[in-house]
């Protein structure tokens, strides 16, 4: 799990010799980047990043007593966007009807724990998309078909 | 936002799309009044001048003007139209989805993100006329939401057409059995708007509103924590 340490040190890292009392978007965008990669670095999974944020978030009140306003501005921001997860628009799927997409996503995650087995981390990708897109109902469907040999496609 | 006896005008838009189209609507009333006005002032004018030309036979620069004239007022209201036409098609990524899911006579959402899978049943509140809730309006459970924040609604049914609606926000979308239909929409504004199944669908259709609370997304991360640890 992720430490208020990463924090500091992506801060400290970026934010040399600048005016931090005010926002400014290129020293924020430095820490967002760093933050990115320190996270990156511990190999958090998609969960774990928006509960690490989702934390943050919520203690914004004890940051700004750490970091000045402009650094606290930029925090606030980095952890708010990535506290709640949602993949992003897929251009395979640009129109109104997000049924494939959905469906798309539920299978390669079984095509993915099929190959790489049932704890590989990439496959998570695919299993957070289906679960934000597909309502549960057609989750539980296509679960009972798959146990049931039954489902359309070839996994 | 909820419509009131006698209103005239589109409820008050509180997302910058309905903003917009509220703006554009008020820009079209005008032109359209003034386009009204102008051939009430000639009909009346043919049937009442003494000063009336009844010998005319052609005239091609009247016709001329009859054309270009019209064509350039359709062209400014063409180009304000397809702006907001092509801005409503935003395919910016967004920071949360909901899946909306119709069934009769209720609608059902489901709120799933990586670290959190919460489903409700949301069903009109039958009230007697003294209650403070609003008739026909309010329901058991809102769906709560955040401000600020893209959110991206997936609408589907699970047995006949429905259709999501909350016009405040500008947004509609028929819930088809099978389809996953997408409406996304953003709003600065933190308050409780209402909406109404649009798609007949039994007997009551009438009766299944849809109410949305928006609230602060700190107040809003709070609340899903708080459902988390409940479940």
């Amino acid at each position: 799990m992720a430490s208020p340490d990463l924090i500091f040190k992506a801060v400290n890292e970026t934010a040399n010799k600048q005016d931090l009392s005010r926002y400014d978007q290129n020293v924020c965008l430095d820490i967002h980047r760093k933050l990115d990669s320190k996270l990156k670095e511990q190999d958090l999974s998609i969960a774990e990043k928006s509960v690490f944020a989702r934390n943050n978030f919520a203690v914004m009140n004890k940051w700004e007593q750490v970091f000045p306003a402009g650094i606290t501005e930029c925090l606030r921001e980095y952890f708010r966007e990535r506290a709640i997860w949602a993949p992003k628009f897929d251009p395979r799927f640009p129109n109104q009807n997000q049924a494939k997409n959905c469906f798309v996503n539920y299978v390669d995650y079984q095509r993915c724990i099929k190959l790489k087995g049932q704890d590989y981390k990439d496959c998570e990708y695919f299993k957070q998309a289906a679960a934000s897109l597909c309502p549960n109902q057609w989750l539980e469907k296509f679960d009972e078909e798959i146990e049931s040999n039954a489902f359309p496609v070839d996994i | 936002m909820l419509s009131v006896w006698g209103q005239l005008n589109l409820q008050e838009g509180m997302s910058t799309i309905m903003e917009l189209m509220n703006y554009f609507h008020d820009y079209m009333m005008i032109i359209l009044v003034l386009i009204m006005t102008f051939v009430t002032y000639l009909f009346i004018f043919v049937i009442t001048s003494p000063r009336l030309d009844k010998y005319t036979v052609d005239s091609h620069i009247l016709e001329t003007v009859w054309t270009i004239v019209p064509m350039v007022i359709l062209l400014f209201m063409a180009f304000p139209s397809l702006y907001l036409l092509y801005l409503m098609e935003d395919v910016s990524n967004p920071n949360l989805m909901v899946k909306v899911v119709g069934h009769q006579w209720y609608w059902e959402y489901q709120y799933s993100n990586s670290w959190f899978n919460y489903g409700f049943d949301s069903y009109m509140v039958y009230e007697k006329s003294d209650s403070p809730l609003f008739h026909s309006l309010d329901v058991d459970n809102r769906l709560v939401l955040p401000t600020n924040a893209n959110i991206l609604f997936l609408v589907t049914s699970a047995d006949v057409l429905h259709s999501w609606a909350v016009p405040t926000l500008g947004i509609k979308t028929d819930a088809i059995p099978g389809r996953l239909n997408y409406l996304s929409t953003m709003t600065p504004y933190s308050g409780v708007y209402y909406g109404q199944c649009s798609e007949i669908c039994g007997s009551n259709h009438s009766f299944m509103p849809i109410v949305l609370e928006f609230i602060p997304m700190a107040n809003y991360l709070d609340y899903v924590v708080s459902l988390s640890s409940q479940e």
